[in-house]
């Protein structure tokens, strides 16, 4: 075995729950093994044993035996571990240790002594491996985020470890950065003997690659068998919180409804294979009935010939225009680079056009001519990472810190404080340090110490980066609140699945430009135009294309494919 | 950001040993920790100025960031050069002690007596130039060495592995730490963050909601690039390089040059009094 893990239970310190509890488990040579579970259910600590982070480099209580290719963890040092267990961490930028994108595959190789010609060879062969030959003199820093993803794994694989191990490897990507990465799993898989492990929160991006699947609850393995064997209880995936692939969750419904009664198609093919010749052979469409598009009726937020081009000569926007109506939700949509987030920037003032013409008006405000202090009474900004704005000692000083730099008395910064507790379920957590709390309730406190400023309008970048499913659609749900009750939502986002959900508009961007915008179901039938952005609709609308049936209605839901599908039968 | 950032480049500087430029990086710290006297920390500065220029440094990303440095030393320096009036700290031109151009009475401020005076504003000169020196030929060093030269170069001179990461690490977190800084500004600003001048316990104080999102930001960096760089073996053996270092003749030119500068203001320092204010 290569590896094999005996009653291993290990507690961080300063924690009273264990985060993994009697774990055993074998691994041959060779495997393909995903690893999934909600969040804190212990996969990212247990692929942290593997490499003797645990306990070499994180404190903690650590008990039963851990073997790497008959190699107890404890007797061997993280760097002496790293010949043999190759990691690959979540976040890209965290792993960048040198200027250039060669330097820095070159750095595993040059810390085990090689000589410099077979270091050369390995790092060519791991640039090759990971797509970037031709990228050696470039600053890791100018790369994007799947790119710079490569590079992790490309400084990993040119120490040439027998066994890979990444940690959520996409969950910071863009679509475009998770093909890549799939990609290159994909070639790994098909042309190496390693052993790779990757715990996935979308474990559908890389079903098709497994050999095994383990699900983690609780610091323990539930479950340890073939795909079909995880994926095929359902009961107990639900019971612990793994929201279902959006396709398997198609004939899941299906199932519920008495019309599906076979194995759940794990992967898009299977499940358009199933679509295809066993529910809906003669291609008939069901009778759709598609809602008319409601009026435009007040503008909001009008965006006019904007430009922005940054100090290093890089065009982010091109003469844009675009506006959101009152009380909208919004999505925009688009790869890194597009110019999403600059958008975002100058609705809030943080950037101001470089051209002339450039006009965002905010509210009835002009955002150049208004005063910061002024524009966030009418509009807010959520930063992608939580991390960046909480300081406070505790949830209720976090929410009240705006309230008082805007000058609001004690009496209606209680009532507003009361009020987003509620609104955001942040009761219990009153009186904690926002930092001690999961990334979830993070963000949640983020959004929330805004929301309470009551802007118009709120504009949230990427709430949803890092969490899993649940979590994900919990912070979509408290948005979607915030819209019920009037206020104008845009939200960034690079979730296909939530923007079908919940968008009720979405605003496609492409190299500085608006590509097209309107409803989800418009949107999600441009195909060309959504290749252009190098995106894809969401499964749902991917599988009801399949089918051949136009004119969709609006799909938010897999439950509500089901239902088409259910009509058409 | 570009400030104390590596950048690859083919430029005399970047050709450079590693070694080499940190003759030139010795040199003038010796020299600039001795020196306080405007005047010849002038003539330094025009001695470095043409291989600053050599550099090619990215002038135009990095008017900004150095601005703010030199506006910020100015201030300190001129504030703090406020209580240097007293006889005595001036040794070498005792004369401009006492030609005051402004001053307040110590029973006026409780910060005791301060002036304005010719030998203080010298002061401030000397003390803005030795930070422009020392700023911009950190941040060219940093420019044009790469980060694996270095840690090669450090672990040759047998330095301890743990002090080499620092100065590996320190390459990386520069521009994380501005990038930082820059995002928590705009995140507090709009949540009506405003810095105010006045007292400095409160301007201190006002601080906290940038600096304690950028410190906990950047030890999280530290730990998880602490963990990366483990994993990738960093300590077990010998630190080797995929090119060739040699000193060439370049080299040992530069090297000597720099040397020779640092002989003779030392020279003029021990043997004729130059330097000190």
């Amino acid at each position: 075995m290569t590896v094999k893990l005996r009653n291993v239970s290990f507690t961080y310190w300063q924690s009273d729950r264990p985060a993994l509890q009697d774990v055993s488990l074998d691994i041959s040579a060779g495997e393909f093994v995903v690893i999934t579970g909600p969040t804190g259910a212990g996969k990212s600590t247990f692929l942290q044993l593997l490499n003797g982070l645990i306990p070499h480099q994180i404190p903690g209580n650590l008990t039963g035996e851990v073997l790497i290719k008959g190699r107890s963890t404890k007797a061997a040092s993280v760097a002496e571990l790293s010949r043999e267990v190759g990691m690959v961490f979540e976040d890209p930028d965290t792993q960048i240790v040198s200027l250039t994108v060669e330097d820095d595959v070159a750095f595993g190789p040059s810390n085990l002594g090689l000589r410099p010609e077979e270091i050369r060879a390995s790092v060519r062969q791991a640039l090759q491996y990971t797509r970037l030959l031709g990228f050696e003199d470039r600053n890791p820093f100018t790369l994007s985020g799947g790119e710079m993803q490569s590079l992790a794994m490309a400084g990993t694989l040119a120490m040439r470890p027998e066994i890979l191990a990444l940690d959520e490897p996409t969950s910071m990507l863009d679509p475009l950065g998770r093909a890549r990465i799939i990609s290159i799993l994909k070639s790994l898989a098909a042309e190496t003997r390693s052993t790779i492990l990757v715990v996935e929160q979308n474990p559908e991006l890389v079903i098709d690659l497994a050999d095994r699947v383990l699900l983690f609850d609780e610091g323990r393995v539930i479950k340890n068998g073939t795909p079909e064997q995880v994926f095929g209880d359902v009961g107990t995936l639900l019971q612990v919180g793994v929201k279902l692939p959006p396709t398997m969750e198609v004939f899941w419904e299906l199932r519920q409804r008495g019309l599906w009664e076979q194995a759940l198609p794990l992967t898009f093919q299977e499940a358009a294979e199933a679509l295809r010749w066993k529910l809906h052979p003669n291609g008939a469409s069901p009778e759709i009935r598609v809602p008319p598009t409601p009026p435009k009726e007040d503008t909001i937020v009008k965006v006019q010939r904007l430009e922005h081009v940054y100090g290093d000569g890089l065009a982010a926007l091109k003469s844009i225009d675009v506006q959101f109506e009152r009380g909208e939700f919004t999505a925009i949509v688009g790869q890194n680079g597009s110019g999403k987030s600059t958008l975002a920037h100058h609705l809030v003032g943080i950037l101001q056009p470089t051209n002339r013409e450039g006009r965002v008006l905010v509210d009835g405000l002009d955002v150049r001519n208004t005063p910061l202090r002024e524009l966030i009474r009418h509009v807010n900004y959520v930063f992608q990472n939580p991390d960046d704005q909480l300081f406070q000692e505790s949830v209720r000083e976090e929410i009240e810190y705006g309230l008082k730099n805007l000058g609001i008395g004690e009496e209606e910064r209680k009532r507003r404080l009361e009020s987003v507790l509620a609104r955001f379920g942040l009761q219990d957590d009153v009186e904690a340090p926002p930092k001690s709390l999961r990334r979830g309730l993070r963000t949640k406190i983020a959004i929330a110490s805004l929301v309470a400023m009551q802007p118009a309008v709120l504009v949230v970048d990427e709430p949803t980066t890092g969490l899993d499913r649940l979590e994900s659609l919990e912070i979509m749900r408290v948005l979607e609140e915030l819209v019920d009750s009037g206020t104008t939502v845009i939200f960034i986002t690079h979730e296909m699945d939530l923007v079908a959900q919940f968008a009720r508009r979405v605003v496609v961007m492409h190299a500085g430009n608006v590509l097209i915008e309107g409803p989800p179901t418009k949107v999600f039938s441009e195909l060309p135009i959504l290749e252009e952005a190098s995106l894809s609709p969401p499964d749902i609308y991917r599988l009801a294309a399949l089918l051949g049936w136009s004119h969709l209605p609006p799909l938010r839901t897999p439950a509500d494919l089901a239902d088409l599908i259910a009509r058409a039968m | 950001m570009a400030l104390f950032v590596y950048t690859q480049r083919s430029t005399l500087l970047h050709r450079l040993h590693p070694a080499s430029k940190a003759v030139w990086v010795i040199a003038m710290g010796i020299i600039l920790s001795i020196y306080f006297d405007p005047l010849p920390l002038l003539v330094l500065f025009l001695i470095n100025l043409p291989f600053f220029l050599l550099g090619k440094l990215p002038w135009r990303s990095w008017s900004k960031p150095f601005g703010y440095v030199v506006l910020l030393g100015l201030i300190g320096y001129f504030i703090t050069s406020l209580w240097l009036a007293r006889p005595g700290v001036f040794t070498r031109y005792p004369g401009l002690v006492g030609v005051s151009l402004w001053q307040i009475a110590g029973e006026h401020f409780f910060l005791g007596p301060m002036a304005v005076t010719i030998g203080g504003l010298m002061y401030t000169a000397g003390q803005t130039l030795r930070s422009i020196t020392m700023v911009l030929m950190i941040a060219v060093f940093m420019y044009s060495t790469r980060p694996n030269d270095l840690v090669y170069l450090l672990s040759k001179a047998h330095l301890p592995a743990k002090l080499v990461f620092i100065v590996m690490v320190a390459y990386r977190f520069f521009p994380y730490i501005f990038k930082k800084l820059s995002t928590v500004i705009a995140a507090q600003r709009l949540r009506g963050w405003e810095l105010t001048f006045g007292n400095p316990v409160n301007m201190a104080r006002q601080f906290l909601p940038v600096t304690i999102p950028v410190l906990t930001e950047t030890v999280r960096l530290s730990d998880y690039t602490t963990r990366a760089v483990e994993s990738r073996a960093y300590g077990t053996s010998r630190f080797t390089l995929h090119h060739q270092l040699k000193m060439t003749r370049a080299d040992w030119i530069f090297s000597l040059f720099w040397i020779l500068v640092m002989g003779a203001f030392l020279g003029l320092y021990i043997g004729f009094g130059v330097g000190p204010l």
